[in-house]
């Protein structure tokens, strides 16, 4: 009877460790997911699945930020938005196991690793599901900042999903040194993602621009651009004009 | 400064040297895992290298006998082949274990709403239903039965390999004990090997139809 409900200790792939199987569960049953993590089992198929699930989602929402603009920026922003996610799921994964292995919490790169690309396969369906949100914007012509501040809207509200999850899935850990891995973690991701997306923009584009830039000339950090728009918004500029815009 | 395209090549160069090093490591990578490598080593080169060493059960029957085996206690030790065998059937228990952990932690898996459900079946006279709800209930009980009993001889053999650590440091200074002491590698011997009725019985709950409704 037991065989016929579970596949235990056969070795065998079941249907519950298939991609399709996978993605499923990520969406309906995210416990389950944490509980595979933590149990260490078979993390490399989840990885390769949610690496897959970051890559598509990434690019639809991409190409979809794209066609703002049209032409070749749908491609261009197809390719950069899953190398700013999967960039930033290498670059703050590590962090999160050295900050809780300095405090203390048990060492575990490759589960962390599994669990930070996890959450960020979330959010990032949790992007694709608001491409119609983008194409909607599109069709009735929204203004470009309009666009812009929806695009920051939605890329919130996934992001906050993805550390939402991490936290979680951390919640239920004992020891020292959650807390403060969780906290770093969260930190490094904010900073690490903010800045990889700075650094490969422009996903979207006015309309009107005539050349349509791979990536931009380098103007400083993220942190640089939020400082100058708050000196510029006090009426302190460091410009003689304003940009013309792209 | 470097082009985009030498940055790519030199990006994918280093996967490759990854997957070059595992497969050298022994550690067989798939066409899967060298393109996984090549498109993004940073997140797949760690699962691939240290994937295992994370899991620390899957080592500790191998590293509790091989700290006993600088003590006095090596000549009554297990061979290394059959340490190596032992320790297989170590980690197929906990993995075993750690499957029903997952699935018994399921919502669907709860025995108390499975129990409610053949309950309310019986009560509204759906009886072949209710005859397969507690077919359900049943198989609940056994799943609960089996992951008790893996977690409980994980427990003792767990157990055994700590006392077989401090006692080879017992041992180291007191070298006269070391025979006394072979009981106690003779126990947890038997207690892995005993995991092998574990898996028989699991083996050993068949298939049990659903009632026959045609009546």
């Amino acid at each position: 009877m037991i065989g016929a409900a579970i596949d235990i200790g056969t070795g065998t792939t079941t249907r519950e460790h298939r991609p399709p199987a996978l993605i499923d569960q990520l969406l309906r049953d995210r416990d389950a997911i944490v509980a595979r993590i933590a149990a260490g089992k078979d993390l490399m198929t989840l990885t390769r699945t949610m690496v897959a699930t970051i890559a598509i989602a990434a690019a639809i929402v991409g190409a979809a930020l794209g066609s703002y603009r049209g032409g070749i920026q749908i491609g261009y922003a197809a390719i950069k938005l899953p190398i700013v996610l999967l960039g930033t799921a290498a670059l703050s994964a590590p962090a999160l196991t050295a900050i809780g292995a300095a405090l203390g919490r048990r060492s575990r790169l490759t589960a962390d690793l599994a669990l930070v690309i996890t959450s960020l396969a979330y959010g990032a369906l949790l992007l694709a599901a608001c491409t119609p949100l983008i194409l909607l914007g599109r069709a009735i012509d929204l203004t470009y900042h309009q666009m812009i501040l929806a695009t920051v809207v939605m890329f919130s509200v996934s992001g906050i999903a993805s550390l939402r999850m991490v936290t979680r899935a951390l919640a239920d850990e004992r020891g020292p040194g959650r807390t403060s891995a969780v906290i770093g973690l969260c930190v490094v991701f904010a900073l690490v993602g903010g800045q990889l997306a700075w650094s490969l923009r422009p996903y979207l584009l006015r309309p009107r621009t005539q050349e349509v830039p791979f990536l931009r000339y380098t103007e400083g950090s993220l942190f640089d651009a939020i400082t100058g728009a708050i000196r510029s918004a006090r009426g302190i500029y460091t410009r003689d004009s304003a940009p013309l815009g792209d | 400064m470097m082009s985009l395209d030498l940055i790519a090549l030199g990006y994918a160069a280093i996967g490759v040297a990854i997957a070059i090093g595992a497969a050298l490591a022994g550690r067989r990578p798939t066409a899967g895992d060298v393109l996984m490598l090549t498109a993004v080593w940073p997140l797949a080169g760690p699962m691939l290298l240290f994937g295992d060493r994370d899991r620390a059960d899957d080592h500790e029957l191998v590293s509790a006998l091989a700290r006993a085996s600088t003590s006095p206690l090596a000549s009554v030790l297990p061979d290394a082949e059959t340490a190596r065998v032992l320790q297989a059937q170590l980690r197929e228990a906990s993995s075993r274990l750690a499957d029903l952990d997952h699935v018994l932690a399921r919502p669907d898996f709860d025995p108390a709403s499975a129990q409610r459900r053949a309950s309310e079946l019986t009560a509204r006279g759906s009886s072949a239903a209710a005859a397969t709800a507690q077919l359900r209930v049943r198989t609940l009980d056994q799943l609960r039965d089996l992951r008790e009993r893996y977690r409980s001889e994980l427990d003792e053999v767990r157990e055994l390999m700590a006392q077989l650590v401090t006692q080879a440091e017992l041992v180291r200074l007191q070298p006269s004990i070391a025979q006394a002491s072979s009981e106690l590698v003779r126990e947890l011997v038997s207690r892995v090997e005993g995991l092998g009725d574990l898996f028989a019985y699991q083996a050993s709950l068949e298939y049990e139809p659903a009632p026959d409704r045609s009546a």
